[in-house]
C-alpha cells in the first residue's frame, strides 16, 4: 500500500498476487449468490407452482373419471330403462296427436262420450312461432309447457267418473284444472252425468345444458317413486311417424288447372 | 562467509498467514457453491418430477374427456330424462296434493254433500283449489259449516276461503271453498 499525496492506494498487481484465493472466495460467494437467487429459487418456485397446478388438476380428473364411469353404468340402470315411458309422460314436443289419442282411448275403455271438444294448440312451428315462444318462456315458471283442452264428457256415472279418473293416469302427463258435473235426465236405469271440465298436459320446453366437466344428475327417492307411478300410466301407443309420404304429388282438391288464351 | 539479511521476512510470514486464511474462505465458499449447486438441482428435480405429474394428469383428463364425448348422445339422453323425471316428481306432488284435498272433502261430508265445479289453478308460487260443496238442505249445511271450522279441517288446511252461498231452487244450499294448496 503506498502513500501518495498523503493519499493511500493499493497495488492492485501485488494485491493480485499475494491475495489471490480471497479473489477466488469472493467470486465462489458471487456463484452461490447467482446460483440460490437466479437458479434454485426459480426452480422451488416452479416447482411449488406445479405442485399447486397438480393438486388443483387431480380433482378434476377424479370428477372426470367418475362421469365416465357413471356414463358407462348409467346405460344399465333400471331406472333409465324407463326413458321412453318418461318421454311419453313429458314429451319434449307439443303432444297434440298423442293427446288425442290418449283421449279417444280413454272413452272407449271407459264407455263415457266426448261430445264437445276444443283445443287450442297454439303457434305452429315457424321462426315466428320460435320467437314468440322463447318470449314466453321469459315470463313463464318452470321448464313446462301445457296444451290446454275443454271437453264435455257424457255417460252413465261410473263411466264418467272412470273417465275423469284414468284422464289423470294416461300419458302424456294431464291433469284437471276444471271440473263441473250435472245429472242428466234419463230414461235407463243408471243415471246419466255430464262433465265439463278443463285439462291441461303438459310437455317439456327446458333447453337442457351441460359441460363436460359437470356430474350426471343424480336421481332422487322421490324421483324413483315418480318412476314406479309413471309405469302404471296408459301409454297412447301413438306410433312415432319416421317418414314422410305423399310430397304434394296428389292434387287434393281436385280442381282443374285454369287456362289462359 | 557473507552474512545474509532478510529484510521483508517480517512481511512474507503476514502474507503466508493471509494466504493461509484465504486459503480456508476459499474451501468454505468452495464448499457452499457446491451446496448451492445441490440445491439447485434438487429444485431441479422436484420441478421435472412435477411437470410429469402434471402432464400425466393433464393427458389422463384429455383422454377421460374425449372418452365423455364419445358417448355425448347418452349424456344428453340421461340429462333430458332426470330433468324431465324432476319437473315430472313436481308436477306429481302438486296433482298429489289436489287429490288428497278433493278425496278428503269427499269423505268428510258424506254422501248429503256433493263436491262439484272444481277449478285448480297453478301459477308456480301456489296452487288454488276451488269447488263448491252442495248441501241438500239446511240443516245438512249447517252440518257442513260446523265441520268445515272443526281443527281436523283447519289442521288439514291452512288457509279456507268460503264464499258465495246460494240456495238453489231445489231446496239445495251451494258453498264455494278455496284452498291455497302449497306450492313449489
Amino acid at each position: 500500500m503506498l502513500e501518495h499525496n498523503g493519499k493511500k492506494e493499493i497495488n492492485w498487481e501485488i494485491f493480485i498476487h499475494t491475495r489471490q484465493f480471497l479473489l477466488y472466495t469472493v467470486g465462489l460467494g458471487l456463484l452461490s449468490a447467482g446460483l440460490v437467487f437466479l437458479a434454485a429459487i426459480p426452480q422451488f418456485r416452479q416447482a411449488w407452482e406445479l405442485r399447486s397446478e397438480h393438486l388443483s388438476e387431480k380433482p378434476k380428473l377424479e370428477k372426470l373419471k367418475q362421469k365416465l364411469a357413471s356414463l358407462e353404468s348409467v346405460r344399465f340402470t333400471p331406472e333409465f330403462a324407463q326413458v321412453d315411458v318418461v318421454n311419453q309422460a313429458l314429451p319434449s314436443k307439443k303432444p297434440l296427436l298423442e293427446l288425442m289419442v290418449s283421449l279417444s282411448n280413454v272413452a272407449i275403455e271407459t264407455g263415457a262420450v266426448i261430445e264437445n271438444f276444443e283445443i287450442s294448440p297454439g303457434i305452429v312451428a315457424s321462426d315466428a312461432a320460435e320467437v314468440q315462444q322463447n318470449a314466453k318462456k321469459v315470463t313463464s315458471k318452470g321448464f313446462v309447457d301445457t296444451l290446454d283442452v275443454a271437453l264435455t264428457v257424457t255417460g252413465s256415472d261410473t263411466a264418467v267418473q272412470q273417465f275423469i279418473r284414468e284422464v289423470e293416469q294416461m300419458a302424456p302427463f294431464t291433469t284437471i284444472t276444471q271440473l263441473s258435473l250435472t245429472s242428466l235426465l234419463s230414461n235407463s236405469e243408471e243415471s246419466q252425468r255430464e262433465a265439463v271440465m278443463a285439462t291441461s298436459t303438459f310437455f317439456f320446453t327446458k333447453s337442457v345444458k351441460a359441460t363436460v366437466e359437470a356430474p350426471l344428475p343424480q336421481l332422487s327417492v322421490q324421483d324413483q317413486q315418480v318412476l314406479a307411478n309413471l309405469a302404471t300410466l296408459i301409454p297412447s301407443d301413438l306410433p312415432e311417424q319416421t317418414e314422410v309420404t305423399g310430397g304434394g304429388l296428389e292434387d287434393l282438391f281436385g280442381v282443374d288447372p285454369l287456362l289462359f288464351e | 562467509m557473507a552474512t545474509q539479511i532478510n529484510f521483508v521476512s517480517e512481511r512474507r510470514k503476514v502474507l503466508t498467514k493471509l494466504e493461509e486464511q484465504d486459503r480456508k474462505w476459499f474451501q468454505i465458499a468452495l464448499k457452499v457453491v457446491i451446496a448451492c449447486f445441490v440445491l439447485f438441482l434438487v429444485g431441479l428435480g422436484f420441478r421435472l418430477f412435477f411437470m410429469y405429474q402434471v402432464k400425466q394428469v393433464v393427458d389422463q383428463q384429455q383422454l377421460t374427456r374425449q372418452a365423455i364425448l364419445s358417448q355425448e348422445a347418452l349424456e344428453k339422453e340421461y340429462t333430458v330424462f332426470a330433468h324431465k323425471l324432476r319437473e315430472l316428481s313436481q308436477l306429481y306432488g302438486r296433482r298429489e296434493d289436489k287429490q288428497e284435498a278433493l278425496l278428503f272433502f269427499n269423505q268428510l261430508f258424506g254422501p248429503d254433500v256433493k263436491v262439484s265445479e272444481i277449478n285448480y289453478e297453478s301459477d308456480g308460487d301456489e296452487d288454488i283449489l276451488s269447488f263448491t260443496l252442495r248441501a241438500r238442505s239446511v240443516f245438512v249445511l249447517d252440518e257442513v259449516f260446523t265441520k268445515l271450522n272443526s281443527t281436523a279441517v283447519s289442521d288439514q288446511f291452512n288457509a279456507i276461503q268460503k264464499d258465495t252461498l246460494r240456495r238453489s231452487d231445489d231446496g239445495s244450499y251451494g258453498m264455494k271453498i278455496t284452498l291455497i294448496l302449497s306450492g313449489e
